[in-house]
């Protein structure tokens, strides 16, 4: 019975995580702003979820689909980090800059580019 | 007590959610942003649903999608920043 | 019972949504992610009507290859232009 309520909790936070990801990817003003607020989702949203699912499994006596689980949660992670990477340097060669901009270290760093 | 399906309409109401971002995106890379989370979400959908049914095959197709989402997200950045 | 309804009914109107936003955008880029979209919702369809086998192959195929193959062809056909 205690580990039903640990495993609700699990899933009620993955839920709150993803549900505030969201509401910050459509409501934030700006480009970047948005995209750190979508690695909100691909890291606390999933990683909770997957934690709760895979506790569940492993309380049934399934151990096969809680290490599938537990290896599609660190894929995505290892995934939403190299993609949020790409896209962000993408997305500052193509010529977008935040609204605000005070300093650009990447400019001052890299004069060339 | 929560049953799991409920977890699985909440994941795809807000996967449903996102489109508006797509629909009204400014430039390209909110939109590729946007459809990242959707894939993101869609797995997460596809985890609880196969836990929900207790079917061990059905959680290959979210390794599928876990493993290849990210491609189509990595060649749009690859695209915008001309090296292709 | 009615719950895998309800979900039925969410994935359905996701799929609708999507594939209206390919054929509206004016950009190919965004006609491109609206297709990829596209694909990822479909897979959850079939996963949803009990058909795994489908699903696996829709995931590979419309989700990833088809919008690569697609960026990959914008790509080639502007270099064409400008010469």
């Amino acid at each position: 019975m205690i580990a039903r309520i640990i495993i609700d909790l699990f899933l009620l936070l993955g839920c709150f995580f993803a549900f505030a990801g969201v509401v910050g990817l459509i409501r934030m003003p700006d480009s970047f702003t948005r995209m750190q607020s979508s690695t909100n989702i691909a890291t606390l949203g999933v990683l909770w979820t997957v934690l709760g699912v895979a506790i569940y499994a492993f309380m049934n006596n399934n151990i096969a689909f809680g290490i599938k689980v537990i290896l599609i949660g660190v894929f995505v992670v290892i995934t939403s980090a190299i993609s949020g990477h790409a896209i962000l340097r993408g997305a500052y060669k193509h010529g977008i800059r935040p609204d605000n901009l005070v300093v650009d270290e990447y400019r001052r760093d890299n004069p060339d580019e | 007590m929560i049953e799991f399906v409920y977890v699985g309409i909440f994941y795809a109401l807000l996967a449903l959610m996102l489109l508006y971002r797509v629909l009204k995106g400014p430039s390209v890379v909110d939109r590729a942003v946007a459809a990242d989370s959707i894939d993101i979400l869609t797995v997460v959908a596809l985890i609880v649903f196969s836990i929900f049914s207790n079917r061990s095959i059905y959680l290959d197709i979210a390794l599928v999608l876990a493993i290849l989402g990210f491609l189509g997200t990595v060649l749009i950045a690859r695209y915008l920043e001309g090296r292709l | 019972m009615n719950s895998i309804v309800i979900l039925n009914t969410l994935v359905i109107i996701g799929i609708l949504i999507s594939a209206f936003l390919t054929v509206k955008f004016d950009n190919l880029l965004s006609s491109i992610i609206a297709l990829s979209i596209t694909g990822s919702f479909v897979a959850l369809e079939f996963m949803l009507l009990h058909a795994p086998d489908v699903a696996i192959a829709e995931a590979a195929v419309g989700a990833v290859l088809s919008p690569v193959i697609f960026i990959i062809t914008l790509k080639k056909v502007k270099e064409g232009k400008e010469e």
